[in-house]
């Protein structure tokens, strides 16, 4: 037997409560203590089935297309998803129908119906392509060539059918190649063996689909390798159900999808906050002293905290901030990284620090102030269960990691959280610490002059320049990021998916307009976006938001300057239509329409507001501390 | 070829959870009949928990015929003492 009774026992206990759960928050604290990588069958059907019990609306709506059975996917999805207090609503495509599912012509055709936000499609070739599969070993090279770019037409088709249909973010599963290929070890000698096609179908893959805003590779070859091999297809499940891949490795399929889904979504968390003794190195710098805690070569724990710092770093150049949260004497800790210019991370490292002797969920509390993030952007790494305890209980929105008791698996946890996981690395976000760091200086200059109460000084002194433009389609992925990661300075909080900005793009009815600005501390990208739409005489501000960095110095009267403008310039306009729509985080901009001259239309209970601004009524408001610019180049953004 | 009353008692535990009922639900004659819940899909996850619960491997053959909680325990206890 694989384990002792009584975890069966507790396992219907947690069955039971994650039913019961009362919110998302609630059902990830109760599912935290399964290891869902050791789950069984049984317990996987127990958990689902419990999680089925509960309601409520989807995060996601996933579709799965695959030529082989998945119908165990969903299960697995599900328990994933709610470890991470996401919920899935699931479309299971029709066997081997991926291609009618797109064209809307199979019995089923309900899969633009469901309107899902991902479609995953999986295809085992040895159904995709039977005769030349089985005989694969027969076929000369040149057809072995033909039948590589066979499958790869076949995939690019039906995205290419799924792109117009459907407005989704689409996953392809690359193939896992196989462990027994045909000729044994010579298979490499072989020229273009099974081992080669496989290496070079998943590169082409990769490649024709690299960048693009609306399809990405599901990379089953890693996951297959991973799981082992030789667990991915059990033959008894291949030849009675159709089922290419097992039922445990379905359950690393589903830990991938929780992967891309919070990519796509844009949920991405942004700020990792660590502890530093027995964290960031091994050994306490109080009692210690900054000689005698262990990083750097020469001894195991020291070269293991030295390999995490290299993954923290690799974290921070996807655009991670990193911060510190400490129980130490600030000065003990100066002289450490002072004293030891081999350790990797440096203090100008951390977007923020709170060393001190206070309780850390208060720490945490300044550090997401102070960055202007939300708790629920933060991560808490810790080697102390009473430490993350505390903090999951004071601040239930911070994800918290109890690091293992040994060093040598840090780095294994930390690749191990999906909470940092997005789609692409764009080109601004290795500087965010930098950017950071700059609005750390831009805030000492304002609290130097807020002493003297010379606000207009300070925001002249800043020598603002902001360039506003027309969005193209290579600003795509920037513009989705903004849409999905503002909460603040968002008027209507509109999320719109990668598809409807590219539609939004292509409108004659629309206008995208985004700004980018610079400032003397340094660039700080772009930071607005403002969608405009013509109905009529009207001209109506769809949506209107700014980063939070850029909060605080009249960046958004200037670029509501430029929307009156637009109203000015074409005749036909007569008025300017503005929209409020309250979020729990948008407080900041309530009297935002208001405060640019705009008169109150309609407040319905839900608190949404319009707006008009009438053309004779539109007034520029003053902020002549900022410079617009109208060439982009001169600001040398671009 | 009897099995101890604890393999047994794994054999009902994991159906019972399968097929969503209570473990004294699962009586010598139990059958397909008598679980609303045992669809084609459920029955081969019944056949890889008890698998993986025994650390056992079932022909295909065998799996066509687990359609009874008393042929289950035989083909268990058969592969236990095999």
């Amino acid at each position: 037997m694989d384990r002792p009774r009584d975890s069966k026992l507790d396992l219907r206990a947690v069955a039971e409560a994650a039913a019961a759960a009362a919110d998302a928050a609630a059902l990830r604290r109760t599912l935290a203590s399964v290891d869902l990588e050791k789950l069984s069958t049984s317990d996987l059907s127990l958990l689902s089935r419990a999680l089925e019990r509960r309601g409520g609306t989807p995060d996601v709506k996933l579709a799965c297309l695959a030529n082989f059975t998945l119908d165990l996917l969903p299960r697995w999805v599900d328990v994933h998803f709610a470890r991470e207090g996401l919920r899935a609503a699931h479309y299971l495509g029709g066997f081997d129908q991926h291609v009618q599912e797109v064209l809307g012509v199979s019995d089923g055709s309900g899969l633009a119906a469901f309107a899902p936000d991902l479609v995953l499609l999986a295809l085992s070739l040895r159904r995709l392509r039977p005769e030349a599969m089985a005989g694969f070993a027969s076929l000369s090279p040149a057809r072995r060539r033909e039948l590589r770019d066979d499958v790869l037409s076949h995939l690019e088709s039906w995205a290419e059918a799924a792109l117009v249909r459907l407005s989704s973010t689409l996953l392809i599963a690359n193939f896992p190649s196989p462990v027994r290929p045909a000729f044994g070890i010579a298979d490499l000698n072989e020229e273009y063996g099974e081992t080669e096609f496989h290496l070079e179908l998943n590169l082409e893959l990769l490649r024709r689909f690299k960048g693009h805003p609306r399809v990405q590779v599901l990379d089953a070859d890693r996951l297959a390798s991973a799981y082992g091999k030789e667990r991915v297809t059990d033959g008894k499940l291949l030849y009675l159900a159709k089922m290419d891949w097992s039922p445990g490795f379905l359950g690393c399929v589903a830990a991938e999808l929780v992967r891309h889904a919070r990519a796509a979504q844009g949920r991405a968390r942004k700020c990792l906050v660590l502890d530093l003794d027995n964290t960031l190195w091994g050994g306490v710098v109080g009692e210690d002293g900054p000689a005698g805690v262990r990083i750097g070569t020469g001894d195991p724990e020291g070269e293991a905290f030295l390999d995490f710092h290299h993954s923290l770093k690799a974290l921070q150049a996807q655009g991670v901030l990193l911060a510190v949260c400490s129980k130490n004497n600030p000065a003990d800790v100066a002289e450490l990284f002072d004293r030891r210019p081999e350790i990797p991370l440096r203090l100008s490292d951390f977007a923020a620090l709170e060393i001190g002797w206070g309780p850390k969920h208060e720490g945490l509390r300044r550090i997401a102030a102070s960055l202007n993030l939300g708790l629920d952007s933060l991560v808490f790494a810790d080697d102390n269960p009473a430490e993350t305890s505390l903090v999951a209980q004071m601040l239930p929105e911070v994800r918290t990691v109890l690091l293992p008791p040994d060093p040598a698996d840090f780095a294994a946890v930390l690749h191990r959280l999906a909470d940092f996981e997005r789609t692409a690395v764009l080109p601004g976000d290795a500087g965010k610490t930098r950017q950071y760091a700059e609005e750390r200086q831009r805030q000492d200059l304002r609290a130097v002059l807020a002493v003297t109460g010379d606000l207009s000084g300070y925001l002249a002194s800043l020598r603002t320049e902001l360039a506003i433009g027309r969005a193209r389609r290579d600003d795509l992925p920037r513009l989705h990021q903004l849409f999905t990661k503002t909460n603040q300075f968002n008027l209507t909080t509109a999320r719109y998916t990668p598809a409807a900005l590219e539609r939004l793009l292509g409108l004659p009815v629309c206008e995208v307009w985004i700004a980018r600005a610079r400032d003397r501390f340094g660039d700080m990208g772009t930071i607005g976006a403002v969608v405009l739409r013509r109905e009529g005489h009207l001209l109506l501000v769809d949506s209107f938001l700014m980063s939070c960095r850029a909060m605080g110095r009249g960046i958004e009267t200037a670029m509501m300057n430029h929307v009156k403008q637009r109203l000015l310039d074409e005749p036909g306009h007569l008025e300017l239509g503005g929209r409020f729509v309250p979020t729990a985080r948008n407080k900041p901009v309530e009297t935002f329409y208001e405060d640019q001259g705009f008169q109150v239309l309609d407040r319905r209970a839900s608190g949404e507001t319009l707006y008009l601004l009438r053309r004779g009524q539109a007034r520029r408001q003053d902020c002549g501390w900022i410079e617009v610019v109208q060439d982009e180049m001169a600001l040398g953004i671009r | 070829m009897s099995l101890p009353p604890a393999a047994e008692h794994r054999i009902r535990e994991v159906m019972a959870q399968v097929f969503e009922l209570d473990p004294g639900a699962i009586h010598d004659g139990f059958s397909r009949a008598d679980a609303p819940l045992w669809s084609s899909l459920a029955h081969l996850q019944m056949v890889s928990a008890l698998e993986e619960a025994f650390g056992i491997r079932f022909t295909m053959k065998e799996v066509g015929e687990m359609e009874r909680f008393d042929s289950i325990r035989r083909l268990v206890a058969a592969r236990l003492h095999g």
